[in-house]
């Protein structure tokens, strides 16, 4: 990512984004656990950035709504992001990896991180890889994926499903 | 630290000991699950409508958001949105999903799922019948009345759809657009149900270097690619076409069965 530069002498200069890049800031969970991030990773998440922009990431940031568990893999993910070399084949992989062994909870956990924080990139995986469970699907089958309780009568299900009978042609058999 | 940070971030403080019991769908909020259902596409929103009120109401907010856009990008008239009716809305996003079936259909992606077997059974009241006086007549299965006679004033088409003999064809109760017509050449044909122009034709993709799944322990379910054909490609040329017997034609996918004892399901996905 960050080119050698040289000076007019033909010195290496290290960029300015070097040197932020080295620099650390202390992520804070609602548990209390601390994660210590890059710079430049941490300024992926829009949220981070423009707090360092206003000059308030200073010190131990908190982010009272992302648990240790869920930030330790946010961090995860933002340092794959921000790593030097790492080719965009790299990351679309590591992408699919990292959401592919999630469960439903942990998704969420992540989605709510990832809108909290404003990273896009993440957010966006995360609600199609939410959204692929649903395609295709019975009712009863993103009912018991996603733990929902019905709060419909049968009346009422069945009224809704009549209005919009189009809708329930082809849906996949739940063992798909 | 500064103060402006820890505002800046700083939750409703009830939240913070929400880790004790697992996330569910509902602490996402309106405003994410919103940004979730973007995701999803007309059929399986009204699909997802049905799973609890909380998704009902959200998704009902969401499909007047749709219909506006498409009213403005389909460059007809603007009337209030909140002048909907629970009618027309249905109507609208009827209208939504049947032309999302027609490009499918016709343009999108097709996954071809095949597998052994002689017959095929498909719930749906209409059956759709090409007879030889070149009429095509829709049967209500219920009644074995003609509901609807699609052409009946000359001959259907006077485009040939087919150089060969066509088995079968059937289209969606509510589709007004499109046909899907199949015959001894083996080659799914799209066709515009008004003018019987061809609109598409799909094969199987001849690959047989393609891993076999095997999803059940008593069959072999293969996964194959279609392709489309384009206007040009000679069909003789073409390996792997066994006629087409029988067919069906489902939301964004089609059921076929063929004369040497294969059923296979094509998916159409959205472009």
């Amino acid at each position: 990512m960050a080119p050698k530069n040289k000076n007019p002498n033909g010195e290496n200069v290290v960029p300015e984004v070097q040197q932020k890049k080295t620099q650390a800031l202390i992520l804070k969970s609602s548990d209390g656990e601390e994660f210590s991030i890059s710079k430049s990773a941490a300024g992926l998440s829009v949220a981070i950035k423009n707090m360092m922009e206003d000059d308030c990431a200073g010190g131990v940031i908190p982010l009272p709504l992302v648990d240790g568990g869920t930030l330790a893999r946010v961090i995860t993910y933002l340092n794959k992001h921000a790593e030097d070399g790492a080719s965009d084949e790299d990351k679309r992989k590591f992408d699919e990896e990292f959401l592919s062994g999630m469960e439903v909870d942990v998704l969420c956990d992540v989605a709510l991180a990832g809108n909290y924080l404003d990273i896009r990139g993440l957010f966006h995986d995360v609600c199609q890889r939410i959204v692929n469970g649903m395609k295709n699907k019975s009712v009863e089958w993103v009912r018991k994926t996603f733990r929902i309780e019905s709060d419909f009568t049968a009346e009422e299900e069945e009224q809704i499903k009549k209005e919009y009978a189009w809708a329930w042609e082809g849906v996949d058999s739940d063992a798909d | 630290m500064d103060p402006k940070a820890s505002t800046s971030l700083s939750p409703p403080p009830a939240k913070s000991r929400r880790r004790a019991v697992p996330t569910t769908f509902d602490a996402l909020g309106n405003d994410v699950l919103c940004m979730i259902f973007a995701f999803l596409d007309v059929v399986q929103l009204i699909r997802c409508a049905t799973v609890c009120k909380s998704w009902n109401i959200v998704i009902n907010k969401l499909k007047l958001v749709q219909i506006q856009y498409h009213k403005q990008t389909d460059s007809v008239s603007l009337s209030d949105v909140s002048s909907f009716s629970e009618k027309s809305i249905n109507i609208e996003m009827e209208r939504l999903a049947m032309e999302q079936q027609r490009l499918s259909l016709q343009e999108g992606p097709v996954d071809i799922f095949q597998w052994k077997g002689h017959s095929v059974g498909y719930e749906d009241p209409q059956a759709v019948v090409g007879c030889v006086d070149g009429k095509v007549r829709v049967f209500d299965m219920y009644s074995r009345k003609i509901s609807q006679i699609i052409k009946t004033l000359r001959r259907l088409w006077d485009t040939r759809v087919s150089p060969n003999v066509l088995y079968s064809m059937h289209h969606l109760r509510n589709d007004k657009s499109t046909l899907v017509v199949g015959g001894i050449d083996g080659v799914l044909r799209i066709i515009d149900q008004n003018s019987g122009e061809v609109l598409s034709r799909c094969i199987m993709q001849d690959n047989r270097n393609v891993s076999n799944h095997s999803t059940d322990k008593n069959r072999v379910v293969e996964k194959k690619k279609a392709i489309r054909l384009s206007e040009d490609d000679r069909i003789d040329l073409m390996p792997n076409r066994p006629p087409i017997t029988c067919l069906a034609v489902g939301m964004q996918k089609v059921v076929t069965t063929h004369s040497d004892k294969h059923i296979r399901v094509w998916k159409f996905s959205c472009k």
